[in-house]
C-alpha cells in the first residue's frame, strides 16, 4: 500500500505547474523534439508529451500514437537528466594572461535556477544516485556539479510499460521508485496518484491540499497503480525470456550449421536449466575479467564502430576531456571540459602510446568499467538498467547480450544463481519466481 | 593591556592554528585551479630532457606549498594545455620545486620553448607518493627505465638527505641509447659511495660507455641487498616493470614491498575525468605509485 494516497486530477497537473511556476521554480518536462522525447523548459501542461508512446529496440527508437489522454506512457527520454547537472561543456577556469607574462586563474562559478523535473523516471534516479557518488561523495568534489545540484526538484513518474531494452529490474533500480525524488506520480487515465518523498516535497503537498487541488485517492484507483507496476514487472521478466530464446537462436554461426546443432543444443539447454538470465550484475562481475581473451570480444569488436553512442547516451558515464581555447588577441583563455568518451582515440593516449588501441580494447573498457570496475569503486555496478545504449547503437548491440554470452559459454549461469542474485529487496513476487521455474 | 602567560601561550597556538587553516584552504584551492608560477630557472638535460625550476609568485603561497616524493602536478601552458608531470625536487627544498620533462607530446613540446623567467600554471599536488615511511631501516632498491629515472631521483635525493634512515642503497637505471642518460655526474658521484650501488644499462651504447650493455631488468641478479629486509620502487615502462617484479619475487622479495609508479592520461588529477583509470583504480589519486599487489592482476593485461 502507498503512504498518504493523494490523487490529482489531470485537470489540475496545472495547478501543480503553476505552484511551481509561482515558487520560482523554472519547470522542465519531457516533450517532443525531432521525433524524440526531451527536456525542455514549459509553463502549461499541454506542451508536454501526451497521446504518445515509444518503442524501443536494439538500434531502434520510434514514437507512436497511443490513444490515451496520458502524458508519462513511454520509458526513458531519449535526452538525459545527465547534462544538466554534469554538463556537456563547462568552462572550469579561465586565465588572464597579463602584460609581464604573469597568469592571473579565475575559477569560472556556475549559478543555477531552481528547477523543476518532470517525468523523471527510477532508472533516472538511480544513474543521478551513481553520478552523485563520483561528483560528490568521492575524495574530490566538484564545485560545478555541486552548484547545479542544488535547489533541484524531481516530480519522478513510475513507468506504466516496459520496453524492449529495459532492465532497470536486472540491476535493482526498478521498476518501483522508492526514493530520490521530492514527488511521485502513478499515472492512471484521469490522473495521476501523488505520494512525496522529501520535506520540500511534502510542503508542496501542503500548498495543493489547502487550494484543494488535491484530493483523497480512492482504494480502486491505488489498485489500479498497484496492478500497473505488476504489469510492468511482469513485462519485464517476458522480455527476459524473449531476449534469452532470441540470444540462444542469434548464435553467429551459418542457418545450416545451426540446424544441424539444433538438437543438440535442445539438449544442452535442457542439462542446463533453468537459464532465464540474460542479465544478473554480480554474477557478470565475477566472470568478465577471467575472460578477456574470450572470442566473442573479437566478434563484438567486429560489429562496434567505436563511434561511442553508447557512452554519450549512458546516464552514468563520466569520462570527460579538458582543452584551452585562448581568445585571439591572446590575452585570455578559457579551459573548458567537454564530455569523452572511452572509445575515442584519445582516450588511453599516454605520449606516442595507446592503451587501447583496438576497438576490442575500447569495447572491454567500457563493458568492463560499467558491470565489473565500477562495484570496486562504487559498491555497484554502474549500470542501471535504462537500455539507452541498446536503443541509440547504431549496428544495434546489445550490452546485456555481450556480458550474457561470455558468461554463458563458460558454463557460469545456473538457475540457482539466477534466483539468488536476481535483486534485492522485495521487488519479486514469490510467484513470480515461481512460475519461472515452470516455464 | 595584561596578558596572563597561559594565553599568551593560547594565542601562538590559536595563530598556527589560523595560519594552517589557511595554507589547507590554499591547497585545496590549489588542487582546484592553477596558479601562476616563475621559471626561477631552466636546466637542459638532455637534446630532449629539460629541468624547470619554478616558484610560486604568491609568497604564501609557496610557503604553503607541501608535497611528498612520488607525487605530480599538472603544469599550464597558456593557451596549450595541462599535463601531469611528477616532482623531482626535495620537498623540503625551500622557495622552489623541481619538475623534469621530456619534450614527446604537444604540451612538453611547447613547453620545452619556456625560459628562465617565463611564467606557467601550477596546479596541484596529486596523488599517493613513495611510500618512504614504510621504507625506513630498509634497504633501498630502485629500478627506472627511461625517463622513469625522474620521479625516482627524488627519492634519491630525499634519501641521501637523511641517509641514516635507510640501509643499502641500491639505484638500477636502464635507458635505451647511452647518450639518454641524464644526470651523469651525479651517478659517478654516487658510485663512488660505498653505501651506494650503481647499476646502470643500455640498449645501445655510443663510445666511452662504462656500463652495462642491454636491459636493466639483466642487471637485477647483480644487485646487493637484503631480500627479507628492502624495498623495491620501480618506475619506467610497464613490461621492464613487470620484468623486474618477477625477477624481484624470484629473489624472494615480499610483494607488499614491491612499488610501482604508473602512468596514464590524466586531464582532471582529481578522479573524475575517467582517462587514467586502470581497471578500478584512478591512477591520479590512488596511484600513481601502486603496491604490486594491488595491480599484478592487470599488469600483462592489453587494454587496460
Amino acid at each position: 500500500m502507498r503512504d498518504q494516497p493523494h490523487f490529482l486530477p489531470r485537470l489540475q497537473l496545472q495547478s501543480l505547474l503553476d505552484l511551481l511556476i509561482a515558487e520560482d521554480y523554472q519547470c522542465m518536462g519531457p516533450q517532443i523534439q525531432s521525433n524524440a522525447i526531451v527536456f525542455k523548459p514549459f509553463s502549461q501542461v499541454t506542451a508536454l508529451t501526451q497521446g504518445i508512446t515509444d518503442y524501443q529496440d536494439a538500434g531502434h527508437y520510434r514514437l507512436q500514437p497511443y490513444d490515451s489522454p496520458r502524458n508519462f506512457h513511454w520509458n526513458c527520454s531519449a535526452q538525459l537528466l545527465k547534462p544538466y547537472f554534469f554538463q556537456a561543456e563547462q568552462v572550469l577556469w579561465q586565465v588572464e594572461k597579463q602584460q609581464d607574462g604573469q597568469l592571473v586563474f579565475c575559477q569560472t562559478q556556475s549559478h543555477q535556477p531552481k528547477r523543476a523535473f518532470f517525468g523523471v523516471r527510477a532508472c533516472d534516479i538511480a544513474a543521478l544516485k551513481l553520478q552523485d557518488q563520483h561528483f560528490l561523495h568521492s575524495e574530490f568534489v566538484d564545485d560545478h556539479y555541486a552548484e547545479n545540484r542544488r535547489n533541484n526538484l524531481f516530480i519522478a513518474v513510475t513507468c506504466s510499460k516496459a520496453g524492449a531494452n529495459c532492465f532497470c529490474h536486472r540491476t535493482s533500480d526498478g521498476p518501483a521508485i522508492t526514493d530520490g525524488y521530492d514527488l511521485l506520480l502513478d499515472e492512471l487515465n484521469e490522473g495521476f496518484l501523488l505520494q512525496t518523498g522529501s520535506d520540500e516535497g511534502e510542503r508542496l503537498c501542503q500548498q495543493l491540499l489547502q487550494t484543494q487541488v488535491l484530493e483523497i485517492a480512492s482504494s480502486e484507483q491505488q489498485q489500479q497503480a498497484d496492478q500497473s507496476l505488476s504489469q510492468v514487472r511482469q513485462t519485464l521478466f517476458d522480455n527476459d525470456d524473449q531476449r534469452l530464446q532470441s540470444h540462444q537462436s542469434d548464435q553467429s554461426q551459418p542457418p545450416q550449421f545451426k540446424a544441424q546443432q539444433q538438437s543438440q543444443q535442445q539438449s544442452q539447454q535442457q542439462h542446463q536449466q533453468p537459464k532465464h538470465l540474460p542479465f544478473d550484475p554480480e554474477l557478470i562481475r565475477q566472470v568478465l575479467m577471467q575472460n578477456l581473451d574470450h572470442p566473442h570480444w573479437q566478434e563484438l569488436a567486429e560489429t562496434c564502430l567505436s563511434c561511442g553512442n553508447c557512452t554519450s547516451v549512458c546516464p552514468t558515464c563520466f569520462c570527460s576531456s579538458q582543452r584551452d581555447i585562448p581568445e585571439l588577441d591572446g590575452s585570455q583563455a578559457q579551459h573548458v571540459r567537454q564530455w569523452d568518451s572511452c572509445f575515442s582515440q584519445g582516450h588511453g593516449y599516454i605520449h606516442g602510446y595507446q592503451v587501447r588501441g583496438k576497438t576490442q580494447l575500447r569495447y572491454q573498457q567500457w563493458l568492463t568499467h560499467k558491470l565489473v570496475n565500477w562495484y570496486e569503486q562504487y559498491g555497484r555496478s554502474g549500470c542501471v538498467g535504462c537500455g539507452r545504449c541498446v536503443t541509440w547503437c547504431p549496428v544495434g548491440i546489445d550490452f546485456t547480450q555481450a556480458a550474457m554470452q561470455i558468461c554463458q559459454d563458460n558454463g557460469q549461469i545456473s538457475g540457482d544463481r539466477v534466483r539468488g542474485d536476481r535483486v534485492r529487496g522485495d521487488r519479486v513476487s514469490k510467484d513470480r519466481e515461481g512460475g519461472h521455474n515452470d516455464n | 593591556m595584561i596578558t596572563s602567560p597561559t594565553s599568551d601561550v593560547q594565542g601562538t597556538l590559536t595563530e598556527q592554528k589560523t595560519v594552517q587553516v589557511k595554507a589547507d584552504a590554499m591547497m585545496t584551492k590549489l588542487q582546484q585551479q592553477p596558479f601562476n608560477a616563475r621559471i626561477v630557472e631552466r636546466i637542459q638535460e638532455s637534446p630532449d630532457i629539460f629541468t624547470l625550476r619554478l616558484t610560486f609568485s604568491d609568497p604564501e603561497l609557496q610557503q604553503a606549498y607541501s608535497f611528498a616524493p612520488g607525487q605530480f602536478n599538472m603544469l599550464y601552458l597558456y593557451g596549450v594545455g595541462e599535463v601531469p608531470i611528477s616532482i623531482v625536487s626535495d620537498p623540503e627544498h625551500p622557495g622552489s620545486f623541481d619538475h623534469t620533462l621530456r619534450a614527446v607530446g604537444r604540451i612538453t613540446q611547447a613547453m620545452a620553448q619556456l625560459k628562465t623567467g617565463d611564467y606557467i600554471g601550477v596546479r596541484g599536488p596529486f596523488g599517493r607518493g613513495w611510500p618512504l615511511e614504510n621504507a625506513q631501516d630498509r634497504d633501498l632498491v630502485l629500478i627506472t627505465g627511461g625517463l622513469g629515472c625522474a620521479p625516482l631521483v627524488s627519492v634519491i635525493h630525499y634519501a641521501l638527505n637523511r641517509r641514516q634512515l635507510y640501509k643499502r642503497l641500491v639505484i638500477m637505471q636502464g635507458v635505451k641509447h647511452s647518450n639518454d642518460l641524464i644526470w651523469r655526474q651525479q651517478y659517478q658521484q654516487w658510485a663512488e659511495r660505498e653505501d651506494i650501488q650503481i647499476l646502470l644499462a643500455a640498449d645501445e651504447t655510443g663510445a666511452h660507455w662504462p656500463w652495462a650493455k642491454g636491459y636493466v631488468t639483466n642487471l637485477i641478479a647483480q644487485a646487493q641487498f637484503d631480500s627479507d629486509n628492502c624495498i623495491a620502487l620501480l618506475c619506467g615502462p610497464e613490461v621492464m616493470m613487470q620484468t623486474a617484479a618477477k625477477q624481484l619475487l624470484q629473489r624472494q622479495v615480499p610483494e607488499q614491498q614491491i612499488w610501482l609508479s604508473m602512468e596514464r592520461n590524466m586531464k582532471c588529477a582529481v578522479g573524475h575525468c575517467g582517462h587514467c583509470q586502470y581497471g578500478a583504480h584512478f591512477v591520479c589519486k590512488q596511484g600513481p605509485v601502486f603496491n604490486y599487489p594491488e595491480i599484478k592482476q592487470l599488469l600483462s593485461q592489453a587494454g587496460f
